[in-house]
């Protein structure tokens, strides 16, 4: 009897534990008492392009930026009445991000954007009432989709897939639990930030942490075998460290899950290939092109000679810094900072920017010197921004 | 793969495993092995990034076939003196038990061990697999860690990185520069060893040696810990809930750090300091210092690990009626100098300035103290983001249900000091300096933890180790 006790008071506080999770709105029904179904043909392609085919949007090939986006007008729709992002892909390719574009009749100009994870085969879910944006009258509903940030090469990303349907649910505890699910178990793919701090990929939902989820259900048993089974000391620590052990190999399962996931994307894209087209093959690959461009115009240069490098972006940056190895190169930022003079016959390299002539502390480094690249444009008085910029520093004594 | 590369990998081993089983002076039974293969690794590749530092300067791409003899002599050396050694306790009647470790008590303990061995094994492969197919992907390493030996791999030789003010100043000198050119230069150095074997660089190659260094980790654990009197299949548990770890699995997926191997070697110096608490071997204690001192060599934050491991492997040498003096007068200067401000001359740097509300080194570093809450981030770190499983709930609930352990057990009360100290100077880090942007922001405060995470297994392996064990 007391066995029989202690596994319905389990189960019963792991269910509520679960919902809990999940962000459950106890006074929600547990069937959604409203749904807006959305089928995969009544979104257009605003960027890229795509076909309807049948019920479904067939999503053939992105735009020249590398990007696709598919959305429709909604009826204005109460955001806090419909909490719940419904979407069903097919075939969508690992390399893409997907994200859920919004906008609002209150802040029509405003488009708001939330990363999803992977949507894989299944049908995902996403609880929006976490969401500071998601307020007031939706009135346009898209997802987007690019190659996945430092990752993927831009060119490389794109693969057609289908969009089968999306949907509008209004709080229930189904709905959180779809969201709890697709939140503890959606791929998301690697990022700057998984050497740092793992499971902060996409927005804050209202899906509590799993490793929390875990840590207190052990808890609950062992307090339940206490009371419950009359478990003391010894015994009841057992309880605890045996459901912990367990607790920590589903947590370590769905790691693994996830670092499978990973590696699928990672073997897309480099599986099959040597170094050399391997280290060709990233997802910075235009900056790869100018660093190629640059050492090509400075491959009669002496061995020592000094290159600087600036970019708006500290990313671009850096990045061509590790590109142009093995120039002897280093950060413009950093030099204009010393109050030692670049030094005669200097390369400056400027990226993306038009500070060569928009700063008048860089353009003061530029003003006498030579303009090696593009040499086909008029010096500094024009409004032109090549991507690509280069001086050779010259003094004026 | 070229025969070069995999010397590259088993050179180390050769020249490590020498070393280290001259500091084991036993190795009858597989725990032996798997602790001498786990440390011999780490130290194998500290010697090789030596060797290729030495030999490799002026020709990086022959770094390795120039430096390998040297590291096979030093192994060789090592080997003849362990067979030497032998030979002569041998003459003295010692007969080396080769045998294997006592069964594990039941079959379900034997199945248990076996299915995390082969959980152990399928995430190293995983883990390789990645590693092995990407070009360098995480931030400081393309822009810290490998740009010094990618520069020097692509010169074939080695061109000082100085900083932006002396590079500019002398144009026509043979130098560079990077934001991070004072960084040491252990990592960059490894990976010429690995790189000069592959060919040229290489990435995923070099990369691969971050799936090594934790393989290395894992095998010195469980060897350890199996000396330390672990049954096998606890030994294998706790093997598998380090290497299962997620922020150290995607340090090696996603290699480039040197996080990593600060946690390695710090942890192997752990593990074999733990072999001379328990059994008072000498050899294991100048193992364990000296791979503490290399710990500087791999990252800047390493001479606080080295400090910290040192200053409680130095108070346990202390006969028991001084420490608790020396931790007294260490303590109330320590105080002393905080209250009323000191400023200490410090080789190399100038000085250093301890006050109550800052501790600055010679103007350039200072750091004001100052109290930042970041509880929450910190909590969120530790507690619900999946970076660490239970690891954090697990400690302090291992210290409260082993604290009879505790009491009665030095070895455990001093590896327990050492976690203290090291919990205690990353909450001082997070809560009193403006290091605390790096918990905020969830950059690199996990980091410094996994720095000390071995030594938390370390820890909680002297905790679990039977009665038996622990008196003995």
């Amino acid at each position: 009897m007391r066995r029989a006790a202690f596994v319905a008071a389990l189960a019963a506080s792991w269910l509520v534990l679960l919902l809990w999770a999940a962000g459950v709105d106890w006074r929600a029904p547990v069937f959604p008492d409203s749904e807006r179904m959305f089928p995969g043909s009544r979104f257009r392609a605003a960027v890229g392009r795509a076909v309807v085919d049948g019920s479904v949007l067939r999503v053939e090939s992105p735009d020249a930026e590398n990007a696709a986006l598919q959305v429709t007008a909604l009826p204005a729709m109460e955001a806090d009445r419909f909490p719940v992002v419904i979407y069903r892909f097919e075939d969508f390719p690992r390399t893409l991000e997907l994200s859920l574009v919004f906008r609002t009749a209150e802040r029509p100009d405003d488009v708001q954007t939330i990363s999803l994870p992977w949507p894989g085969r299944g049908t995902m879910a996403y609880d929006m009432s976490a969401i500071e944006a998601w307020r007031g009258t939706i009135i346009e509903l898209g997802f987007a989709q690019f190659p996945t940030a430092h990752l993927v090469p831009a060119a490389e990303g794109f693969a057609p897939f289908r969009l089968r349907r999306a949907e509008l649910w209004s709080p229930s505890w189904r709905g959180a639990v779809a969201a709890l699910v697709t939140d503890w178990f959606g791929a998301w793919p690697w990022s700057q930030r998984s050497v740092h701090a793992l499971g902060r990929e996409g927005a804050a939902s209202g899906v509590r942490s799993p490793v929390l989820f875990v840590a207190i259900a052990a808890t609950l048993a062992c307090g339940w075998a206490m009371l419950l089974l009359g478990l003391r000391g010894r015994r009841a620590v057992m309880v605890l460290c045996v459901c912990g052990l367990i607790g920590w190999i589903l947590l370590d399962l769905r790691w693994q899950s996830g670092l499978l996931q990973r590696l699928r994307e990672t073997r897309v894209l480099y599986s099959g290939l040597d170094w050399s087209a391997r280290q060709k093959r990233v997802a910075d690959d235009a900056l790869l092109a100018a660093a190629a461009q640059v050492k090509a115009l400075l491959r009669d240069e002496p061995p020592h000679r000094r290159v600087l490098v600036y970019s708006d972006s500290g990313y671009a940056n850096l990045r061509m810094i590790w590109h142009l190895q093995p120039l002897n190169v280093g950060a413009f930022g950093l030099a204009a900072a010393e109050r030692e003079p670049i030094p005669e016959d200097t390369i400056l390299v400027f990226l993306q920017t038009d500070v060569w002539r928009a700063n008048p502390a860089v353009r003061r480094h530029v003003s006498e010197s030579e303009r090696m690249f593009p040499g086909d444009v008029i010096h500094s008085d024009g409004f032109e921004r090549p991507d690509l910029l280069m001086f050779r520093v010259r003094h004026v004594y | 793969m070229s025969i070069e590369y995999w010397l590259a990998w088993l050179l180390p081993l050769f020249c490590g495993t020498g070393v280290c089983a001259l500091v084991a002076r036993r190795w009858g039974r597989w725990s032996d092995l798997s602790a001498t293969l786990g440390s011999g690794w780490i130290v194998g590749v500290l010697a090789a990034a030596a060797a290729a530092r030495i030999v490799g300067y002026d020709d990086t791409l022959h770094a390795f076939p120039n430096a390998a003899p040297w590291l096979a002599a030093l192994g060789a050396a090592a080997w003849a003196i362990v067979a030497a050694s032998l030979v002569v306790r041998r003459g003295r009647g010692f007969v080396p038990a080769v045998q294997g470790e006592p069964s594990p008590a039941s079959r379900a303990a034997r199945l248990g061990w076996w299915l995390l061995f082969a959980a152990i094994v399928l995430r190293l492969l995983v883990l390789a697999d990645e590693a092995s197919l990407r070009p360098v992907f995480p931030w400081d390493a393309w822009s810290a860690w490998a740009l010094k030996p990618k520069s020097w791999m692509l010169l074939g030789h080695v061109e000082p990185y100085v900083s932006m003010h002396d590079w500019l100043a002398n144009p026509h000198a043979a130098t560079r520069t990077a934001g991070t050119w004072f960084y040491p230069e252990f990592v960059p150095w490894m990976e010429i060893w690995f790189a000069s074997a592959a060919g040229g660089w290489n990435e995923p190659l070099v990369n691969l040696a971050w799936c090594g260094a934790l393989a290395a980790l894992a095998l010195a654990g469980y060897g350890t810990w199996r000396r330390l009197g672990l049954s096998a299949w606890l030994a294998m548990l706790l093997v598998y809930l380090l290497v299962s770890l997620p922020l150290v699995d995607a340090h090696v997926a996603l290699a480039g750090y040197a996080d990593l191997w600060v946690a390695a070697i710090l942890g192997v110096a752990a593990f074999a300091w733990t072999r001379w608490l328990t059994d008072r071997s000498p050899a294991h204690w100048v193992l364990a210092v000296l791979l503490a001192l290399c710990l500087p060599l791999v990252k800047l934050e390493g001479l606080i690990w080295a400090g910290l491991f040192l200053v409680v492997v130095l108070l346990e040498r202390l006969p028991a009626r001084w420490r608790g003096w020396v931790v007294a007068v260490v303590t109330v200067s320590c105080v002393a100098c905080l209250a009323f401000g000191v400023r200490i001359p410090a080789p190399g740097f100038g000085w250093i300035e301890l006050s109550w509300s800052r501790i600055a080194i010679a103007d350039v570093q200072v750091y004001e103290l100052d109290w930042h809450p970041v509880g929450d981030a910190l909590f969120a770190s530790l507690f619900a983001l999946p970076n660490w499983h239970l690891l954090w709930y697990a400690l302090p609930l291992l210290v409260f249900v082993r604290r009879e352990r505790l009491r009665v057990d030095p070895a455990a009360r001093f590896a327990g000091l050492l976690v203290l100290l090291q919990v205690l100077f990353l909450a001082g880090l997070f809560f009193l300096t403006k290091a605390s942007a790096w918990a905020q922001d969830y950059t690199s405060a996990n980091r410094l933890i996994m720095q000390m995470v071995p030594c938390v297994f370390a820890f909680a392996a002297l905790l679990l180790r039977p009665r038996s064990s622990a008196s003995a």
